[in-house]
């Protein structure tokens, strides 16, 4: 992906998902009107019961918004590849020899952007009419939104894989994705699960996702500082995790396109 | 010698024939056995299938329905892994080093064309020109050239889902010369178009991308005319076995049995005896003989049917020791569509 010749073939693939996207003007309304929605439910069900999270410094409205946030921002991308992976020209662009991981970057990148546009007005409406109240560390930010991007699309790759070979359903994803709602802490700190199961949150951080809520909220909630010891050692060990993910996804995507390529139902759907 | 721009050694390629397909998110244990790729019952689609090609020539892939005709196009363009065997573009091959035989070699499927409905045909060669790899300003010169050479100019910016199946056809062969590859494998090249469009593209590819541009085509179809009138070489192809190779008169030869030959003999010669001309049909090797009168001559014209080692010497003895005076001849090989049927029929093997 060094070369710009991978950026333009990126791009291509950006640029006609965009184009299909926006010339359906009713989607445009209805992703637009979805997270605008999204976040005013939410953002109402905290103010009702606005109650201090020490592990950040803050309160649960800024608490919740950011949450929010990162998951209009985030977890679209896996959805998106599978959105994107269009089995009528799968076979077509494959034979042109593209690159993995800039087939699956292209894929996936319009719906990465669409939801970082979607970003700022969430991010508007939480401040002024919910009252969030965000202490930015904005170096740590940018750390945080890159770590989880590299997760996010080995994620996407792990999700693209799968779905050359099991066509209709991803279930790893939906399974992920389960999981995540449940034990990453969107809607309360991990520490909360083990009220419930002792040591479940032990299991929470197992999970990719729980590592970028984690960040995020570190760096806009308290301006946790990377130079802060603690602090630190959140990011190396979600760098460590999205390194981790790496491999194993470029494993999992190689051996979805082996196994459709014997099966001959590549360009199946 | 020069390279061969392809060789197929020994390719066998098996498919599951209970396809696994998964329904819901809750279908567990199909999900399971697709991802273990469990193979309960095969069925061969290709078994131990051989040939070459010399660069510079149109290879007809001939074969009914389900011969494995599309199995073999996809092995070629790295879309499906065969089981055993190789394939080797100009020595490469195309299992180990798929990029490499990408870069020589291109493919028009039949199905799953790739194109998008809401761009224009001009948009669409732009769009797979730079997942090519093509830098934008020889794209664009290029993509100008291919749209002219393809007849598209005045179609070039119209939406493609506006596009008719002629058009759409010429749109795949843009795209498939946009990198200039040396080989080109179509798959059903010509179905869906009328017989007009259909002889326009038969002419086209054989005589603009192969005689002049020195392309090498693999031309799968289950067309006998259309065999006969464009491959230089055919590999008939039946359940997954070539059954015949050679040029369209070799492989009708290799399987014609059968030579029909229609003998007029003068009308108002001797009569044949009460048993007319019985004798011919005991000559070794006619196997039918039939007895018409010429309408407007009122000469004879006997139609025999006999194998190929057929002593013709004897026929005209036979005739001539009867006191008949042959005044024409005339000998017709069975057609290919007539040894095509007979051998895909037949229980080959
Ligand atoms: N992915 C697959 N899974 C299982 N069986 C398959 C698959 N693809 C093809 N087959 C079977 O393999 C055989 C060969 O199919 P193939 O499509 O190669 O034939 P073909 O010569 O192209 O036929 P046609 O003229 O109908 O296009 C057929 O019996 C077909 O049903
Ligand atoms: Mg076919």
């Amino acid at each position: 992906m060094q070369s710009p010749i991978e950026f333009s073939k990126i791009w291509a693939l950006t640029k006609r998902d965009i184009y299909n996207w926006s010339t359906y003007k009713s989607q445009i309304f209805t992703t637009v009107a979805t997270a605008i929605v999204g976040i005013g439910a939410w953002g109402i069900n905290a103010d009702y019961r606005n109650i201090a999270v020490p592990q950040y410094n803050t309160d649960y409205v800024s608490f919740l918004i950011v949450g929010i946030l990162v998951t209009n921002l985030v977890l679209p991308i896996a959805s998106g590849v599978q959105k994107q992976l269009n089995p009528w020209t799968l076979e077509t662009i494959l034979m042109t020899g593209i690159k993995t991981p800039t087939f699956v970057v292209g894929t996936s990148l319009w719906t990465y952007i669409l939801s970082v546009i979607l970003f700022i007005p969430q991010l508007y409406l939480g401040i002024y009419a919910f009252g969030a109240h965000l202490v930015i560390n904005y170096v740590s930010l940018v750390a945080a939104i890159l770590i989880s991007s590299l997760i996010v699309f080995c994620l996407a790759m792990i999700s693209t894989g799968i779905r050359i070979v099991t066509k209709v359903t991803d279930p790893v994803t939906w399974g992920i994705a389960m999981a995540a709602s449940i034990l990453s802490g969107l809607t309360y700190p991990v520490s909360q699960l083990n009220n419930y199961v002792p040591g479940l949150s032990t299991v929470s951080w197992l999970l990719p996702q729980t590592w970028i809520y984690h960040i995020t909220r570190l760096s806009t909630l308290e301006a946790g500082s990377l130079l802060n010891p603690g602090i630190a050692e959140a990011f190396l060990v979600t760098l460590a995790y999205a390194i981790a993910l790496v491999p194993i996804s470029v494993m999992i995507y190689r051996w979805g396109l082996m196994r459709a390529k014997k099966d001959g139902t590549l360009g199946w759907y | 010698m020069s390279v061969p721009a392809l060789q197929v050694i020994d390719i066998t390629k098996y498919y599951d024939v209970r396809v696994r397909r998964i329904t819901t998110s809750m279908d567990f244990r199909n999900y399971i056995s697709v991802l273990r790729g469990k193979r309960d019952r095969q069925m061969t689609a290709l078994d131990h299938v051989n040939f070459t090609i010399e660069p510079g020539l149109v290879f007809g892939l001939l074969g009914p329905n389900g011969a494995g005709k599309t199995t073999l196009i996809k092995i070629l363009s790295t879309l499906v892994l065969p089981d055993s065997g190789q394939a080797l573009v100009f020595g490469t091959d195309a299992v180990k080093h798929p990029r490499a035989v990408l870069k020589m070699l291109q493919a028009v499927l039949a199905e799953g064309w790739g194109f998008e409905r809401r761009l224009t045909g001009r948009q669409n060669l732009e769009f797979y020109a730079t997942l090519y790899g093509i830098p934008r300003e020889s794209a664009r010169k290029r993509i100008e050239e291919l749209l002219e050479f393809c007849q598209l100019g005045e179609s070039a910016d119209v939406m493609f889902q506006k596009y008719s199946t002629g058009m759409t056809r010429k749109l795949l062969v843009g795209r498939a010369l946009l990198t200039d590859a040396s080989v080109l494998l179509f798959d059903e090249p010509t179905s869906g178009l009328d017989p007009n469009s259909a002889a326009d593209f038969r002419g086209f590819l054989k005589n603009v991308l192969v005689r002049e541009r020195g392309k090498t085509l693999i031309w799968a179809t289950h067309n006998l005319y259309e065999a006969q009138q464009v491959c230089d070489t055919i590999g008939v192809l039946n359940k997954g076995h070539i059954i015949a190779t050679g040029t369209p008169s070799e492989v009708r030869n290799a399987i014609a049995e059968k030579v029909n030959m229609t003998i007029t003999v003068q009308g108002n010669g001797v009569e044949p005896g009460p048993e007319g001309f019985e004798g011919i049909s005991h000559i070794g090797g006619v196997t039918k003989v039939e007895t018409r009168k010429d309408p407007e001559s009122a000469n004879l014209m006997l139609a025999v049917e006999a194998t190929r080692d057929v002593d013709y010497n004897r026929i005209f003895e036979t005739l001539s020791s009867m006191g008949q005076k042959v005044v024409g001849i005339e000998a017709s090989q069975p057609s290919l569509e007539e040894a095509f049927i007979r051998l895909t029929k037949g229980d080959k093997s």
